[in-house]
């Protein structure tokens, strides 16, 4: 399935890139990023995995952005949330007043670093570095696989292009996962967006995640009303397998001081 | 909205947006396949775990362990539990499998009863490509059950007569924790049963039995396997004593009390020779023997629960004494006794605590105290009662407890000591007590106070007894009253199973002699056959057999 995504993706682009050569030439020169910028936001998702337990998660993300001259620009984010699963979908019901069920509860906190480069007008490669940290609190133990204590340091590794064609936004991403003291995680994420309107995109995405499939759709809007400074998403997403799992995602963030739509944001400020 | 293009536009080009759904589709489908390699799910290798103990004071079961094994994608293993029956869980990893170990909670925390738990595994994989947050893979849950029977303690009275039906109580601890169908002694079952509310005692009628010894057991539907006991009904055959005497030790100028063993046909009397000493008289092969003593300043004695050791106190201490060989035990000093104050009477209930009263050389209030035989303390019990004299049921379920003196200017209550709280209430009467002891039956459904008052069970006055009784007992149903009359210098027999409406009770028959005159300040028991009267006094101890009214 891999190889006949990546061969699609390819075609695509090549495709693509020579298209946006031709938008290119009427635009006037842009940066990439226009302005050092900087968003905030909640984010929540609901998983539910079939026959296991289901969990939610909530928690703040933020970002900053900035230009390095007028090709480059660099992108710091960081966030922090919590997940709490919901035991009583497999615990069954025997509670007492003497004892209660137990739970188990992750806080997750990551931190990344990019650089890209990116023409407006064409598309935007991008590197990235980040750290993450997850430390569990299930029951009387908690214990990672790889480090066999309750928390776990995660450093991974994204290479990414995205082709920007009219109101179409083609990605796609290779992230190297590394857990602590565990296997190296491969995995590719390729996406389709679509701008019906300036301040309305539509994406799904697709790839593979340890040998699974994921397949995602998501609606993100940025309603004018708000003066174009806050964004709204809400997604939904499957890893397809014997216990599938489907997670809703929904955020809403909150862009300082760079007022422009959503489609301007996403090819010009992040 | 403005394309890139610049051109100003309120709708879609249609050829994109057919291209749009074109790209999306084509992405959407190159998905296909499903179901990786690496999700294997969770799988564990027992499908249930079952605990039990033999009792809430039983040891710990040991813990017991299990295997998960689960796919390449977990990264995180969640074990968490819920339930009585569960204290902890741990697990140790290995590779992709996981030996988890259960360990059951404690008999003492949980008390008896059936319990369950359950524990989940869960396998918990990256929800996206940075590991960002966790989801859920799948979960394996294991049922655990856990079975703490419940436990018998004792039995009261732990010796029955032969051949006689009769009621006795047996203590435990979560006789409610299970279905209790039936009650057996051996393998003969109870005619009746109850279990009283806290699931403590119950009450359970046997059927007459020979002589014997009799383990007794519970039957249940829910409990798995028999419930454990080592709880024994001992029954001995009625001993028809013949009428005589025996001699009091020398030097004896007063007798305090008289204990009847009915397991081991020995009569115990403790009285003033040498300052207080015991005395254990033996019957064997149609005849008493001398006694056996122990002396000590005793000035009450009574038998534990289960018959073998004799509580006796002296004014400051409690000594635990082998029943037959009165050879001496612990010893317990009571604590905070008031000034001038000393022990006074102690009776044993059927949970083998000890009630002991207090006296002052002169008439005023002292709190008694609660004795512990498994901790061997003596405690306040807390009530201020003024030289109280209590005489306990032959069943250990509760005493009856008079206080006061002749000095008295007005009447105070006679209190109600129940074994089951070890607790003291007062009842509805209220008199000053004279010299002669409360007398109950088994089973407190007829008291006499002051020798003369009979009441029933709610201290309800029925009628009353000449005021020449110095001594008085029931048989064990209630329905008769012996009494030691003075101007009669024998045994008198009254009717109390009938309601006299306050009025006297009229002697049935002439009174029955005794062969000797007992002396002054006479002490009186029956044993729990009914069969014999013990009379003693100053002078001698009397062995009548019971008048036959």
């Amino acid at each position: 399935m891999n190889s006949q995504k990546l061969y699609l993706s390819a075609s695509l682009l090549a495709a693509l890139q020579l298209a946006s050569h031709i938008a290119a030439a009427a635009e006037p020169a842009q940066r990439a990023v226009q302005a050092t910028n900087y968003s905030l936001g909640l984010i929540a998702s609901d998983s539910d995995t079939k026959d296991s337990t289901s969990n939610g998660t909530f928690g703040l993300g933020g970002s900053a952005n900035m230009p390095i001259g007028n090709l480059f620009g660099a992108s710091l984010a960081g966030s922090y949330s919590r997940t709490t699963a919901r035991t009583s979908d497999v615990l069954f019901d025997v509670a007492s007043q003497t004892s209660s069920r137990q739970t188990c509860r992750f806080n997750n906190s990551d931190a990344s670093l990019s650089v890209f480069a990116r023409k407006p007008t064409l598309g935007r490669i991008s590197a990235s570095y980040g750290k993450g940290n997850v430390k569990s609190d299930c029951g009387d133990e908690s214990v990672f696989v790889s480090t066999g204590d309750d928390t776990m340091g995660i450093d991974y590794y994204k290479v990414g292009a995205e082709a920007y064609l009219w109101d179409f936004t083609f990605g796609a991403v290779h992230t190297s996962t590394e857990p602590e003291d565990g296997e190296k995680l491969e995995s590719d994420i390729f996406s389709a967006s679509w701008y019906p309107l300036d301040s309305l995109k539509v994406t799904l995405s697709g790839g593979d995640l340890y040998d699974q499939d994921t397949y995602g759709i998501e609606i993100e809007h940025q309603p004018e009303f708000m003066g174009n400074s806050l964004g709204v998403a809400l997604g939904y997403s499957v890893i397809d397998r014997d216990q599938e799992i489907g997670t809703i995602n929904f955020s809403v963030v909150f862009h300082f001081g760079t007022k422009v739509e959503l489609k301007t944001r996403d090819r010009q400020y992040r | 909205m403005r394309l890139f293009l610049g051109e100003k536009v309120h709708y879609l080009p249609g050829a994109r947006r057919v291209a749009g759904w074109l790209l999306f589709g084509l992405l959407a489908g190159c998905g296909g396949g499903g179901g990786g390699d690496d999700a294997a799910p969770v799988q564990i290798s027992t499908d249930a775990i079952t605990f039990s103990a033999a009792g809430p004071s039983a040891d710990v079961p040991a813990a017991q362990t299990f295997t998960a094994t689960f796919g390449d994608d977990v990264v995180q293993l969640s074990v968490i539990h819920s339930g009585d029956a569960i204290a902890s869980t741990s697990s140790v990893l290995n590779g992709r499998s996981a030996q988890i170990t259960v360990v059951p909670a404690s008999p003492t925390s949980v008390g008896p009863g059936a319990f369950v738990g359950a524990v989940a595994v869960t396998g918990y994989t990256c929800a996206d490509s940075t590991c960002s947050r966790m989801a859920a893979g799948s979960t394996a849950t294991l049922p655990v059950s856990y079975q703490v029977s419940p436990v018998l303690l004792s039995v009261a009275p732990y010796v029955e007569t032969a051949g006689v039906s009769d009621t006795v109580i047996v203590r435990g601890q979560g006789l409610r924790a299970f279905n209790i169908s039936g009650v057996r002694f051996g393998d003969t079952a109870a005619t009746t049963f109850t279990v009283n509310t806290a699931g403590t005692e119950l009450s359970a009628t046997h059927p007459a039995l020979a002589a014997g010894s009799y383990v007794i057991h519970l039957d249940s539907t829910n409990h798995t396997g028999e419930i454990p006991s080592n709880v024994t009904l001992k029954v001995v055959d009625p001993v028809a004593y013949a009428a005589t005497t025996l001699d009091h030790l020398p030097s004896t100028t007063a007798v305090r009390s008289l204990v009847y063993d009915f397991e081991r046909q020995a009569l115990i009397t403790v009285s003033d020779a040498a300052g207080g000493s015991i005395a254990r008289y033996q019957y064997a092969n149609g005849a008493w023997s001398a006694p056996t003593q122990a002396a000590s300043s005793f000035l009450d004695a009574a038998l534990s629960a289960d018959g073998t050791q004799l509580f006796a106190i002296s004014q400051t201490n409690l000594a635990a004494l082998d029943a037959v060989a009165l050879t001496w035990g612990n010893s317990v000093a009571a604590p905070s006794l008031a000034t001038n104050s000393f022990l006074k009477n102690i009776v044993v209930g059927y949970d083998n605590r000890a009630l002991i009263t207090t006296s002052l050389t002169t008439s005023g209030s002292t709190q008694g105290y609660i004795y512990d035989p498994p901790t061997g303390v003596i405690g306040l019990n807390g009530t201020g009662l003024n030289n109280a004299t209590p005489t306990m049921s032959s069943s250990g379920a509760a005493a009856v407890v008079s206080q006061g003196d002749a000095t008295l200017t007005s009447d105070v209550p006679v209190y109600v000591y129940a074994a089951a709280g070890n607790a003291l209430s007062a009842s509805a009467v209220s008199l000053r007590q004279n010299a002669v002891a409360p007398a109950v039956n088994r089973s407190i459904t007829r008291v006499v106070l002051n020798g003369t008052k009979v009441y029933d069970g709610s201290f309800a006055l029925l009628g009353t007894l000449p005021d020449t009784t110095a001594a008085v007992v029931f048989k064990s149903d209630g329905t008769r009253a012996y009494a030691y009359d003075t101007a009669a210098a024998g045994i008198l027999v009254y009717d109390t199973s009938v309601d006299r409406d306050e009025a006297a009770y009229a002697a049935l028959g002439a009174a029955t002699p005794l062969a000797a005159d007992p002396g002054a300040g006479v002490r009186m028991i029956i044993t729990p056959d009914n069969g014999t009267l013990f009379v003693a006094g100053a002078a001698r101890i009397l062995v009548q057999p019971t008048p036959a009214l």
